[in-house]
């Protein structure tokens, strides 16, 4: 299947690199890329009266398993790719249920968050599914003691499994 | 205490309490254990 | 007299019915006959293990001991009420993993299995069998003994109809049965204990009093160096006194096997606070009121009588059947798991080892339950022909099998080159240095106590003879990791964790696991 998929912006070697200049003691083993399933949205905020503070565009991810919502700062570099099934997560709600998702988290974080008096309007500008590669890495401590960890392969950030 | 002489006291009274207090130590730690094991079952492949 | 009878039959009549009970479910399985299909619970595998151990020297040996040494005989109650704790926090959840891994069902098969070698299985069960008879044997005198003082009975006909109750709900109903009935009689054996301590301890005006007209009679009475400080400066005899119930434990295969039949490794933790609890009530009581005998019972001819006598002089008659309910329950529980071990191990590890290695479940329950048979009827007959000194068996018994078999269980799941060579060398010279020491009283040569010998012996051979040994196989070692359970991530990964990506890692967990598309 071809999804939309964001590049990896830490390759197998990096990766393995960076854990082991952690921990010296284990070996890590890059196994391979699993994609996960995001819904991005993009609004640009109207200014309804000149004391607004805001102004420009806003955007907002909703994650395609768990329906959990974080503001987005940049749209995401998306790339057409072409992945087996055993490869990609299939996200669990449509883009219209995740549309409302989004647009209830930005007004709530919008009013609570960025200390606005009056709820801006928000216009949709861009809405897509993409996909965030994840390595599944494998640390061999002393046979078979290993264990799993993912690494988020954009921003690096890592997790045990 | 309890007219035993001192050196005796010190030999036998602290011993039911050491043993009470590792048996509680000893489940606070198989506690966490069993709490570490869960959390890396679901990882395991 | 005639009462109290009453009351201990009716005793005998629920244990009976525990055992049958359970016997019933007994029937299916090999599996289910011997290990109880490993569902057991935390407050039954604590206590049961707790009045398995305690025999019936704790009612007849322990106080004879107190009653004859003074404060000294307490340090065997220090490790008494300290070696549940330690066994399971030592050998439980690692060996309950191995031998689910392994899949061994005898203690002794378990140690084939772990140390490849038919050879440890057969010196093994050797070992085991001899001395677990010695000490069963112990129990069965005991028995009799106590039957015959306190009913009236003839001695021939209390060991008949003593033994005979055991033999019918082991060979009946099995691992299970003994869990069960040994739980129950847990219960029966801390009341009976705890009521005659209270009473006892008011009698001579609480410990102060106690102490105080110990000290009239005797000032080497409240020393820990024995009456008349005959252990004077011997740590070799006090540090071994306490030792061998302290971490003895760990070397009786009718013990160990308790860990083999745990629910799950999570079963350890709450068996652990169980036993601690337990066994601070409970360990101490019988070498107090062989104190209390002391002062109360100055004309007492026979010292291993101190609390059936206390009891029938004392107290109120209902006591004193509470009481015996209590020590035959000491000795019951006791000789069932033990004959239910010597079952095991004649059946898997002898039978279907190495006579009919394609025997059939029914055969295997057949010849498990025979053995039992055959080692009560010989048991009566040796209780009765020739009986021998009785805590003089069951200390050398239990000091035997500690001395052979600590060592190997211990490195069985602590050291992971130890391999065959070295545990033949540890339990053969661990063993046979308890009885050489014992038989030729090195004690008061040496100043060292027979299990403390055995046990330097035995590890002192196990260092030796390991580097002989083929070292253990890779699946084996494999197995040895396995059994250490999960490790915790390393820290420097630990710390780096970012935890607002759990959602994720969650869910791709399960996704790699299935390797199917996950929905939600």
């Amino acid at each position: 299947m071809i999804i939309n998929a964001e590049q990896p912006g830490f390759r197998q070697e990096e990766v393995k690199k960076r854990l082991e200049k952690l921990d010296p003691e284990t070996t890590y083993k890059v196994q391979r890329l699993v994609f996960y399933p995001y819904m991005i949205f993009e609004y640009v905020i109207d200014r309804r009266n000149f004391f607004h503070p805001l102004k420009g565009h806003v955007g907002c991810t909703i994650d395609g398993v768990n329906k959990v919502g974080a503001l987005a700062d940049t749209f995401p570099q998306l790339m057409k790719q072409e992945v087996s099934d055993r490869d990609f997560i299939q996200p669990d709600l449509t883009l219209a249920d995740a549309k409302e998702r989004a647009e209830d988290f930005l007004y709530h974080s919008l009013s609570s968050k960025k200390k606005i008096l009056t709820i801006p309007k928000l216009t949709l500008t861009k809405q897509e599914i993409f996909y965030r590669p994840y390595w599944i890495v494998e640390g061999i401590l002393n046979l078979p003691n290993h264990f799993f960890i993912t690494v988020d392969a954009v921003s690096g950030k890592f997790h045990p499994l | 205490m309890f007219n035993f002489p001192v050196d005796t006291f010190w030999y036998i009274v602290p011993w039911p309490f050491i043993w009470l207090a590792l048996g509680i130590m000893m489940y606070f730690i198989k506690n966490r254990d069993d709490k570490l094991e869960e959390n890396q079952e679901k990882g395991d492949e | 007299m005639g009462s109290d009878v009453i009351i201990f039959v009716i005793y005998l009549l629920v244990l009976l019915c525990i055992g049958l009970y359970f016997s019933k479910k007994a029937s299916k399985s090999p599996d289910s006959y011997l290990l109880g299909d490993r569902k057991v619970g935390p407050a039954v595998t604590a206590l049961s293990m707790q009045s398995t151990s305690m025999s019936g020297f704790m009612f007849l040996g322990g106080p004879a001991l107190a009653f004859q040494q003074g404060w000294y005989a307490i340090m065997y109650a220090i490790g008494d009420a300290g070696g549940g704790i330690i066994n399971l926090s030592v050998l439980g959840k690692r060996m309950r993993r191995m031998s689910e891994i392994l899949g061994a069902l005898s203690p002794i098969e378990y140690l084939e299995k772990r140390y490849e070698s038919a050879a440890v299985r057969v010196v093994g069960s050797i070992i085991a069998t001899v001395f677990l008879f010695a000490y069963v044997f112990a129990q069965f005198l005991a028995a009799g003994k106590a039957l015959e003082s306190l009913t009236g009975w003839k001695y021939e006909w209390a060991v008949i109809i003593g033994v005979g109750i055991i033999i019918i709900y082991t060979v009946a109903g099995g691992y299970l049965a003994v869990v069960w009935t040994d739980f129950f009689q847990a219960l029966v054996m801390l009341l009976g204990v705890l009521c005659l301590l209270i009473v006892g301890l008011v009698h001579v005006g609480g410990l102060s009093g106690l102490n105080q007209s110990l000290s009239e009679i005797d000032p080497s009475y409240l020393s820990i160096w024995g009456k008349d400080y005959v252990f004077y400066g011997q740590w070799g005899v006090i540090l071994g006194s306490s030792l061998i119930y302290m971490i003895g434990y760990m070397g009786l295969p009718h013990v160990v096997v308790r860990h083999m039949s745990m629910k799950s490794t999570k079963t350890v933790k709450t068996a652990t606070l169980w036993t601690a609890i337990y066994n601070q009530l409970f360990a101490y009581s019988p070498y107090l009121l062989g104190f209390i005998g002391i002062i109360l019972l100055p004309n007492l001819s026979d010292p291993e009588m101190v609390i059936p006598t206390l009891a029938y002089t004392f107290f109120p008659g209902i006591f004193a059947a509470l009481l015996l309910s209590a020590v035959m329950a000491a000795i019951m529980s006791t000789s069932d798991s033990i004959l239910m071990q010597a079952g095991t191990i004649l059946s898997r590890d002898v039978y279907q080892r190495f006579i009919d290695k394609k025997a059939s479940h029914n055969k295997m329950i057949l010849v498990s339950r025979l053995s039992v048979l055959l080692a009560g009827v010989i048991g009566i007959i040796v209780a009765i022909v020739q009986p021998p000194k009785v805590f003089d068996l069951v200390v050398f018994a239990f000091g035997t099998l500690g001395n052979s078999f600590m060592v190997p269980y211990i490195a069985a799941v602590y050291w992971k080159k130890a391999n065959s060579v070295g545990v033949l060398c540890s339990m053969i010279c661990g063993g046979v240095t308890n009885i050489l020491w014992t038989s030729f009283d090195w004690q008061s040569v040496t100043g060292i106590h027979p299990f403390l010998a055995g046990l330097i012996i035995s590890i002192i051979a196990m260092m030796i003879g390991n580097p002989f040994g083929t070292p253990p196989s890779e699946p084996i070692k494999k197995v040895f990791e396995e059994a250490k359970g999960p490790r915790p991530l390393p820290k420097n990964i630990d710390k780096h964790i970012n935890r607002d990506i759990s959602p994720e890692a969650k869910i791709i967990s399960t996704f790699i696991q299935n390797n199917i598309p996950v929905k939600g």
